[in-house]
C-alpha cells in the first residue's frame, strides 16, 4: 500500500508530498521526547506502529499516547545477556511482537558518562554490551524479517557526540559509532535486496537531557552556525523524509543534523 | 508440500534458477551460484516457508572444518563428534562428507532438507 503525506510549505503556500510504499513502522526507544515526536509524526502519516520502551514509566507513556499501537518492552541489557540469544535461533521472546515492519527507527540508547580511565570496568563492559551487542541482536532480527520480504528501511538515531564527544562521553561515543557501523554495513549487505539504512547524527535538540544541557550551557548555542538547537518535531519530520521512498538512496551513510556545529572549528 | 519442495522453492526464489537445477543431490555452493549472502536469505526463507527456527551455522554446515579440527585436537571420535554437532545428518551422510570435504564445500540440498525435517520433528 502506498501512502502519500502532504505538507504545506509555509513560505510558498505550495505543498510537497512524501511517498511511503510501506505502512508499518517500528520505533524502538519510543518513549524519549524524540522517539515520541517521531511516533506522532509517523502516526499522522497513517502508519500502524510498533513501539518499544525499556522502563515501566516509558511503556506507560507510549501506551497512553498511542493506544492503538503494538507496545513491547525491549531492554538492550536484557537482550544482550539473554540465554535465548545463545541458542542462535529465531525464537527470541523479546521480539515476539515485532511483525515484519516496513520501517525501523532505532532511538534506543542509554547514557553513561565516565572518563575512560576512570570508569568502573564492569559498568563500562555492561554498557557497551547492551548498546552494541544488544543493538546488533535487535537489528539482526528485524533485518531478517525485512530480508524475507526484500523490503525495509532502517534509520538509526545517532549523535554528533560520535564525532565530537565531550570529556566523559567516550563510551557513549564509542557505542554510537558502533551503532552507525552496524547500520552502515546492513545497508551495504542488503541494499541490493531491498533493505536500506541510514544514520542520523543529531546535534543539540530541545528534548530531555538536551534541554537541561542547553539551559545550563547557553554558550553552546552560540557555537552553532545556525544559532539554534533543533526541535523534536523538526527531527521527526526529517526522519519521516529519510524513511520516504525518495530518500532510499541515502543508503549506508550517516547524515548530520546539527546546524553546522561539527562542520566548523 | 514436501520439505524438499519447500527448500527447493526457497532456493529457486533467491537464485532465480529453474526447479530442475535444484535436486536433493545438488551441491549448494558448488553446483549453484550461491553466495554467502544467499545462504543468509535461504535461512530467512526456510523460517518463513517451513515455520521452523533455523540456526544458520548448523543448517549450512558453516563450521564443519572447525569441528573437524576440534575433534582432532580433543581426540574425539570424528564421526561421533560431527553427529553431535549435526544431529540432523545420518551416519552414512557424515561418512560421505568426510570422504569428500577436501574437494570443496560439501553442503547438499539433502542436508538442508534433513535439517528442516529434524527441526519440524523437534519443534515445540
Amino acid at each position: 500500500m502506498e501512502k502519500v503525506s502532504t505538507s504545506p510549505s509555509q513560505q510558498t503556500g505550495s505543498s510537497i508530498s512524501m511517498r511511503f510504499s510501506g505502512d508499518h513502522a517500528c520505533v524502538l526507544g519510543a518513549s524519549s521526547d524524540i522517539g515520541m515526536a517521531i511516533a506522532q509524526t509517523l502516526d499522522a502519516v497513517g502508519f500502524s506502529l510498533t513501539l518499544s520502551a525499556c522502563s515501566p514509566k516509558g511503556l506507560e507513556r507510549i501506551q497512553s499516547a498511542f493506544p492503538a499501537a503494538t507496545i513491547l518492552k525491549l531492554n538492550l541489557e536484557e537482550i544482550a545477556s539473554s540465554e535465548s540469544i545463545n541458542a542462535g535461533t529465531e525464537d527470541i521472546p523479546f521480539f515476539e511482537k515485532i511483525a515484519s515492519p516496513d520501517y525501523l527507527v532505532d532511538c534506543m540508547h542509554s547514557d553513561f558518562e565516565a572518563f575512560i580511565a576512570g570508569a568502573d570496568p564492569v559498568a563500562a563492559a555492561t554498557y557497551l554490551q547492551a548498546n552494541i551487542s544488544g543493538r546488533a541482536i535487535c537489528l539482526r532480527y528485524i533485518a531478517r524479517q525485512m530480508l524475507a520480504r526484500r523490503k525495509g528501511r532502517c534509520l538509526y538515531i545517532s549523535s554528533t557526540a560520535a564525532q565530537l564527544p565531550n570529556a566523559g562521553q567516550g563510551f557513549y561515543a564509542a557505542s554510537k559509532q558502533a551503532g552507525e557501523a552496524l547500520y552502515q554495513n546492513l545497508g551495504i549487505e542488503l541494499g541490493g535486496r531491498g533493505v536500506t539504512t541510514c544514520s542520523l547524527r543529531l546535534g543539540y535538540v530541545h528534548s530531555g537531557r538536551g534541554t537541561t544541557f542547553i539551559e545550563n550551557n547557553p554558550q553552546t548555542i552560540k557555537r552553532i552556525p545556525a544559532k539554534r538547537a533543533a526541535t523534536p518535531d523538526e527531527v521527526a519530520r526529517t526522519v519521516a523524509f529519510l524513511l520516504s521512498d525518495d530518500a532510499h538512496l541515502f543508503n549506508g551513510v550517516t547524515l548530520t543534523m546539527d546546524g553546522g556545529l561539527t562542520a566548523c572549528k | 508440500m514436501s520439505t524438499f519442495n519447500q527448500v527447493q522453492s526457497v532456493i529457486i526464489e533467491v537464485l532465480e534458477v529453474e526447479p530442475k537445477e535444484v535436486t536433493l543431490d545438488t551441491f549448494v555452493l558448488r553446483d549453484l551460484p550461491t553466495e554467502s549472502i544467499d545462504l543468509m536469505e535461504y535461512g530467512v526463507g526456510l523460517t518463513r516457508e517451513c515455520n521452523v527456527s533455523v540456526h544458520d551455522e548448523t543448517v549450512f554446515l558453516k563450521s564443519l572444518r572447525n569441528h573437524i579440527v576440534e575433534a582432532e585436537e580433543t581426540g574425539a571420535a570424528l564421526n561421533d563428534y560431527l553427529l553431535t554437532q549435526y544431529p540432523h545428518l545420518t551416519a552414512e551422510r557424515v561418512i560421505e562428507i568426510l570422504e569428500t570435504y577436501k574437494e570443496g564445500p560439501v553442503l547438499k540440498v539433502c542436508d538442508i532438507v534433513a535439517y528442516v525435517d529434524h527441526a519440524k520433528q523437534h519443534k515445540g
